[in-house]
């Protein structure tokens, strides 16, 4: 098995209103509706806030009704993780120095999230990540690159090539994915026994 | 132990820039080419005037494409402490000088999607490198320098002649003023700010870039400013049992050097950290002009950048 302490996991935190930026674009997913409601009743009402929201997530938890029951100005309720990260983009692409970016979610949601960031280089100080739901691990095949979102245990088959992954605990932030090798390359066929790890 | 490898150079020009510039180049008397470096970096000249040794850091404003010379520019300073006049006076083509590795405490940004540089007086001299190395690249830049008068505009109006739009110049003497605010608001994310000049100026072009927002990961600052002076006190070493006195106008790590000792340093401008040293008693208080130790560090008053900072008291004991 493992799990360990992993260096290279992002640390994540609660999020909290940062009053040094003049536009706060919230954007989160499943369970990180829980971040948005907490932390909406310290937004203070002169704030420029603008918030995305997908229920869509592993677990079944969509918490869209309870987040647009929050009372927000301008909020866009999505049907995919695909089209709120699309709407980052589009968002960022047209925004200006001075933005805050708020994400909440799973580990991959965020991972993938900060990934749009960074093409706008956005940094560690503009950006605030707080996990909520699902220690599902996003890993990332070294083989055919294919990554997945849902994965539990030790031992996953890979979506694109078929091989059997060990997914190891190096996170990578550059793929936003944990890193998973081919388990029986050596003696094929021979395989750790299966085990649910991350749930 | 020598803490900084130093380079043994000749002056082989000097060309009078501005009444107040003066522009030199140097090459490595060994041959060669000199190491390579990138626009933003400084070296530390030693000066070897008389009964002081003065080590001043000028940045590099030469191409870092070309690695035959090093330019250097240093405003005569009638007021400073010596070391722009030394260059300015006792300097002449020829002079055998000792200059340390180029260093980059001002380094640019390379994943910005916008660079603006910002400029007073002989702070462009950083920013005429970090320029160079822009000018090879794809990222856009622009570029704001503010300067006295048309006879200060040397570099100015040489770099608006390579580089057109993206220069704007502005005429103090005329009354023409950075308008920070204005600058700051509505750029793309991803843009980075660069400011070298008078310390007035970086703190408008600071707390306009603050009140609009923008992150502190992306303000870029350098300030060559001489130690403050103060007033006199005396230094013990605990590690070697020596004992050092600090003369008003000397920084403590000067008269550390004065006295033979080796201390480490790099940017001598109270930046970079290198010469953080560890206070074990003091009779009275430290003044702190650095920008390096956290609120913290100096609430604990253990520590102390001795290429800037002094204290006022009697007698300071290091652990050193």
């Amino acid at each position: 098995m493992l799990v360990t302490n992993v260096k290279s996991r992002p640390q994540y935190q609660q999020l909290r209103f940062d009053a040094s930026g003049r536009f706060h674009l919230f954007i989160g997913q499943g369970e990180g509706g829980l971040a948005f409601q907490r932390v909406r009743p310290e937004l203070p009402d002169s704030a420029e806030i603008s918030v995305i929201y997908t229920g869509e997530s592993l677990t079944g938890c969509d918490l869209s009704e309870e987040v647009s029951g929050c009372g927000w100005r301008q909020l866009t309720l999505l049907p995919t993780q695909v089209d709120a990260l699309q709407l980052l983009d589009e968002v960022l692409a047209k925004s200006v120095m001075g933005i805050r970016l708020y994400v909440a979610g799973s580990e991959g949601f965020i991972g993938v999230a900060e990934q749009v960031a960074a093409r706008y280089n956005l940094q560690s100080d503009e950006l605030q990540r707080e996990h909520q739901g699902s220690s599902a691990r996003r890993v990332y095949c070294v083989h055919c690159q294919t990554s997945r979102d849902d994965v539990t245990t030790n031992i996953v088959v890979c979506r694109g090539c078929g091989r059997h992954l060990l997914v190891r605990d190096h996170y990578s932030r550059r793929l936003a994915a944990f890193m998973g090798v081919m388990a029986d390359a050596e003696a094929p066929g021979c395989l750790p026994e299966l085990c649910e790890v991350y749930e | 132990m020598k803490t900084v490898d130093s380079i043994e150079v000749v002056v082989t020009a000097i060309e009078e820039v501005t009444p107040l510039i003066k522009r030199f180049t140097l090459r490595q008397i060994a041959g060669g080419g000199l190491p390579p470096f990138s626009g933003g970096c400084h070296v530390t000249v030693v000066m070897r005037g008389g009964e002081r040794t003065f080590r001043n850091p000028y940045s590099l404003l030469s191409s870092p494409r070309n690695l035959d010379s090093y330019e250097i520019a240093v405003r005569r300073d009638d007021q400073g402490r010596g070391g722009s006049l030394f260059m300015h006076e006792s300097v002449t083509v020829g002079t055998r000088l000792e200059i340390s590795h180029p260093i980059n405490l001002f380094p640019l940004s390379k994943l910005a999607r916008k660079q603006i540089l910002i400029a007073g007086g002989v702070g462009i001299t950083p920013i005429l490198a970090m320029i160079d190395d822009l000018s090879a690249g794809p990222i856009s830049w622009e570029l704001h320098y503010s300067m006295r008068g048309h006879e200060h505009a040397f570099f100015g109006n040489w770099l608006t002649g390579q580089h057109g739009d993206r220069v704007r110049l502005y005429d103090t003497s005329a009354g023409q003023r950075i308008d920070f605010a204005t600058l700051v608001a509505r750029q793309p994310l991803g843009t980075h700010l660069y400011v070298c000049g008078p310390g007035p100026m970086i703190a408008d072009a600071l707390a306009s870039a603050r009140a609009a927002g923008w992150p502190e990961s992306h303000l870029h600052v350098e300030q060559f400013a001489p130690p403050p002076a103060g007033e006199a006190f005396e230094v013990h070493l605990a590690t070697s049992g020596k004992t050092v006195q600090v003369s008003a106008e000397q920084s403590l790590l000067e008269a550390l050097e004065a006295a033979g000792i080796e201390a480490p340093y790099l940017c001598r401008s109270g930046a970079c950290g290198r010469c953080e040293l560890n206070v074990v008693e003091l009779d009275g208080e430290l003044l702190h002009n650095d920008h390096w130790l956290t609120a913290e560090d100096r609430l604990s008053g253990t520590k102390i950048m001795p290429c800037v900072s002094r204290s006022k008291c009697r007698r300071l004991v290091l652990d050193w």
